[in-house]
């Protein structure tokens, strides 16, 4: 592949501009299973890019005191790395033979660009709140990073290989992670996993609206803040995908299996949205709690029994 | 003079010089050394490029029937670890001379630097176990006389440095004397010992702590923190957080691979593999709540060891080389990061993290010097510290080590964390009034954060490269082929990632994203709005937020178990010299019992000592 066309890909397809418009119909659907569950219309199909076009176009704010840069810079660096994370899973998942720039640690490093982004974003803003979100968004992190990396770790004891390819490969001719125990028990500590990566409720106590309103986005304003929702909308692709990778298969384009992939996303975008919408939000120590808790034990449960064979 | 001996004996005498420059004139001293050790950088360079070399000089007969050769030995890997003590050493008298210009310091500070060098090269060089050890004793007493040349405290921490790294020392000469006794040489290049039998075990562990004292794993790593806040910065750079973990995983390395050819599996790779993981993490839960940003650097020395000590005692190819990458990489990236707080300390005249902050404008190399070397050590890719992670990552991996594979990614999370404090603390959240007026510092102390902030990220981008020119030849070419390590050239390359791709496409992100900014909303941006909390606009000083509670929940929140494990921490956890400072201490205690100034109680002790003398006399036990 020619620098062009590695840049082609990043922009364009499976990059930028697909992964944008995708993650932004994953919001829709979404606000519109979220309404319907509250007895609400809900909006139309296209409102997310109408709220990202019209916050483009407003004017932007910094406040007194904030460090200008760091806090402008962010969104962008997490959006550039959020990117970077949901090219390289699809270019494997497209096409397992090639291998591209790297294997789960690295991905699985990229994805806390993101979230690193915003931690340093809102500490930059000069608001104690956004200061706050920070600092609990850092916490969240930790939190939830130690059962992540060992739902993972499951996958890739039992392949024997941190390479996507390899793993996809192993799933293709042995089975999906899910048909087996350790694979099920992974997949719900990941689950729980992403819910908190992508800051949905009971998580969402980094932006917790109701109380410290919005934490790390609050001081955002005009193009900065549609950065920040073009982030959390990639990020909502990325994460179902990486999980799908890891523990089901993979998804393709190819014949009938296009049909498999979609409702494979869609499942797993569904479980988010009715944890999202049937749970009230938690305190940042429950939640530490819970991770080093519950999942930590489930993980390791899954890990051993991945060491074990099954 | 041969070319190995000068590297030794030149910046030795040159060192004599600086002791006659009077205080004032220091800057004259500080140029001088800086061409010393210049000249030292340039002879390791050339010997670098010029290939293996040896020399040796008969002294005696040690005891009457071991030959005692003074043998100095070059090959790769000494080689490489000479050049970047060089560099290092280079770096930190440049970093010296505008650190030390307002403060009163003696001249004698640059004869130590010089006399550092000296001996350090005598470790590396050294090919015999007891010319090694006395080069290595030199050192200690010279991080002694550097320590104590610190601010308030300084008598203290380094006393605790000597006495730690001398017990140490000591250990080790035990175990040269097992070698000694049992194998009868202590030519390095000449010795192999399977480490079989429990002599050798026994020797081995010795070695071990000596090795990893003067790198600072646990559970011999309390003088680091200790030493951390009084000592100058420039001293810590270029001691603790460079020089030591070279030497220090130098020699690990050499007693590991090359003399006693540690297998995988094995009961002592086990041991160093369990040593290095808790160091990892222990020492980054203690950094995480640190008040005090050198202080909290000094817990990441220590925990950054950890990942060197898991992987060359995996005894791993892949991990191997990744653990001495990491060796490299954390020099790097740990003497930035005390250089960048020397800066700071310069400049604010503090380094307590609830006092700074909005240091980002003052001091914008400082930051992103800074920024960049936090990213590496916390191994976000692409910089260098996740390059050498990941070899270690891959090793653990194809060692099956799963449980040590989790600690090592979750460390590094923790390690993101408390960095994530300082660049809060220090460099964003909102800026005390009174440093409105904090400059940059003077550009010949920017010019090493530069630097070493280049190497991070060029380290992290072409990882190909000095794993290729150093790592990798230093663990095949050399004296390290003892252990079979299959085709260890070929291991890393195989399968590496390609961080080359990944920085150019998020920099591409990036400027895309700045386009963005620069044509919607016209680019244009407001600061003119206070923040505006609960229906009230505050005033500066009220909204200031330091980062040092960040971490609060971790500590208070969560149950006694960990509560405990901080309040030691505090302390030092699991610090050897404060436990067995307290069971020297019950020893005096009860002898000063006895001691109570009674004649009829020191009557009575005679009394019953004579009982007990005529005792033993009369049955002639």
């Amino acid at each position: 592949m020619t620098a062009f066309g590695y840049i082609v890909k990043y922009l364009l397809f499976p990059g930028f501009v697909f992964s944008a418009v995708v993650g932004l119909l994953t919001t829709w659907v979404d606000r519109k299973v979220t309404a319907r569950v509250q007895y609400r219309v809900g909006p139309p199909w296209y409102q997310p890019f109408a709220d990202t076009i019209k916050l483009l176009g407003k004017e932007v704010v910094v406040p007194a005191g904030a460090r200008t840069t760091g806090f402008l810079v962010m969104p962008v660096v997490g959006l550039a790395a959020a990117t970077l994370a949901s090219t390289i899973l699809w270019l494997v998942n497209l096409d397992p033979t090639v291998s591209f720039v790297g294997d789960t640690i690295v991905v699985l490093y990229i994805m806390t660009i993101p979230a690193l982004a915003l931690i340093i974003g809102g500490s930059a803003s000069g608001n104690p709140l956004g200061i706050l979100g920070a600092s609990r968004e850092m916490k969240l992190m930790f939190g939830y990073e130690l059962p992540l990396v060992m739902a993972v770790l499951t996958t890739v004891v039992k392949v024997g290989s941190f390479s996507f390819e390899k793993i996809l490969i192993h799933q293709e001719y042995n089975g999906v992670m899910l048909g087996s125990v350790s694979g099920v028990l992974a997949f719900i500590v990941a689950i729980f996993c992403a819910q908190a990566k992508l800051g949905f409720i009971p998580f969402d106590i980094p932006e917790a609206e109701t109380e410290i309103a919005g934490g790390t986005h609050i001081e955002y304003s005009g193009a900065p803040l549609a950065v920040v929702r073009l982030n959390t909308a990639i990020m909502y692709l990325v994460m179902p995908l990486f999980i799908i990778t890891m523990f089901w298969g993979g998804v393709n384009f190819v014949g009938w299996r296009i049909l498999t992939s979609i409702l494979k996303y869609v499942a797993i975008v569904v479980i988010i949205v009715v944890v999202k919408n049937t749970n009230p939000r938690v305190r940042i120590d429950h939640a530490l709690r819970f991770f080093w808790g519950p999942m930590f034990v489930l993980s390791a449960v899954a890990l051993i029994l991945a060491t074990l064979g099954y | 003079m041969h070319e190995l001996l000068s590297i030794i004996i030149v910046p030795a005498v040159a060192g004599i010089v600086p002791i006659f420059v009077p205080r004032r004139w220091k800057v004259v001293a500080g140029v001088y050394s800086l061409a010393v050790a210049a000249w030292v950088l340039l002879r390791s360079v050339a010997l670098y490029g010029g290939g293996d070399a040896a020399w040796a000089k008969f002294l005696f007969n040690l005891g009457g029937q071991l030959p005692f050769v003074f043998g100095l030995r070059l090959y790769h890997f000494s080689a490489f670890v000479l050049l970047f003590v060089a560099i290092f050493a280079v770096l930190s008298i440049l970093y010296s001379i505008g650190y030390l210009w307002s403060k009163d310091k003696p001249s004698l500070y640059y004869s130590f630097m010089l006399w550092t060098i000296s001996a350090a090269a005598g470790v590396v060089l050294a090919d015999n176990l007891l010319i090694l050890l006395i080069f290595w004793e030199i050192l200690t007493a010279l991080l002694f006389f550097l320590t104590n040349m610190g601010e308030k405290g300084h008598e203290k921490s380094a006393a605790k440095a000597f006495t730690v790294l001398g017990l140490s020392d000591a250990a080790m000469l035990l175990g040269i004397v097992l070698l000694w006794v049992t194998k009868g040489t202590l030519t390095m290049s000449g010795l192999s010992v399977s480490a079989g039998d429990p002599f050798s075990v026994a020797a081995f562990i010795l070695l071990f702590v000596g090795a990893i004292a003067k790198a600072g794993a646990m559970p011999f790593h309390s003088w680091v923190p200790e030493m951390a806040v009084s000592t100058p910065a420039s001293i810590m750079a270029f001691l603790p957080a460079s020089l030591d973990k070279l030497l220090g995983i130098y020699f690990l390395a050499r007693i590991s691979l090359d003399i006693f050819a540690i297998r995988a599996g094995s009961g002592l790779s086990l041991m160093m593999m369990i040593v290095g993981a808790a160091t990892i993490i222990f020492a980054v839960l203690m950094a995480l709540v640190q008040h005090n940003l050198k202080k909290l650097l000094s817990f990441h020395a220590v925990s950054q060891v950890g990942y060197m000590v898991m992987g060359v005692g995996s005894g791993i190819p892949i991990a191997i080389v990744g653990g001495l990458f990491h060796m490299l990489n954390n020099a790097i990236y740990k003497s930035g990061l005390f250089l960048g707080a020397g800066a700071v300390e310069k400049r604010a005249g503090t380094t307590e993290l609830d006092q700074l902050g909005g240091f980002a404008r003052l001091m914008p190399v400082t930051f992103i010097t800074m920024a960049i070397a936090a990213l590496s050590i916390s191994g976000i890719p692409p910089m260098n510290g996740f390059a050498s992670k990941w070899l270690i990552y891959q090793g653990m991996l194809e060692g099956r080590h799963i449980v040590f594979l989790v600690v090592a990614i979750f460390g590094s999370a923790l390690t993101l964390a408390s960095f994530v404090k300082v660049i809060h603390s220090v460099f964003l959240g909102r800026r005390p009034e009174r440093f409105a007026a904090v400059k940059e510092v003077d550009f010949s102390m920017q010019l090493p954060m530069i630097f070493l902030a280049i190497l991070c990220v060029l380290f992290g981008i072409f990882a190909q490269y000095p794993l290729e020119r150093f790592i990798i030849p230093s663990v095949s070419g050399g004296e390290l082929v003892n252990i079979s390590m299959g085709n260890i050239a070929t291991v890393p390359t195989d399968g590496f990632w390609s961080p080359g791709a990944a920085t150019a496409l998020i920099v591409v992100g990036i400027i895309l994203g700045l386009l963005v900014y620069a044509f919607t909303g016209r680019g244009a941006y407001r600061t003119d709005e206070n923040v505006w909390i609960g229906g009230n606009v505050m005033d500066n000083e009220e909204i200031r937020v330091p980062g040092t509670h960040f971490y609060k929940t971790v500590t208070d929140d969560l149950g006694p178990a960990v509560k405990t494990l901080f309040a030691d921490g505090d302390k030092g956890a699991a610090d050897g010299y404060n436990i067995i400072g307290r069971m020297g201490n019950g020893v005096v205690q009860l002898l000063r019992a006895i001691h109570n100034g009674n004649l009829s109680t020191y009557l009575a002790w005679i009394v019953i000592g004579l009982g007990i003398l005529a005792f033993m006399l009369i049955f002639k036990l």
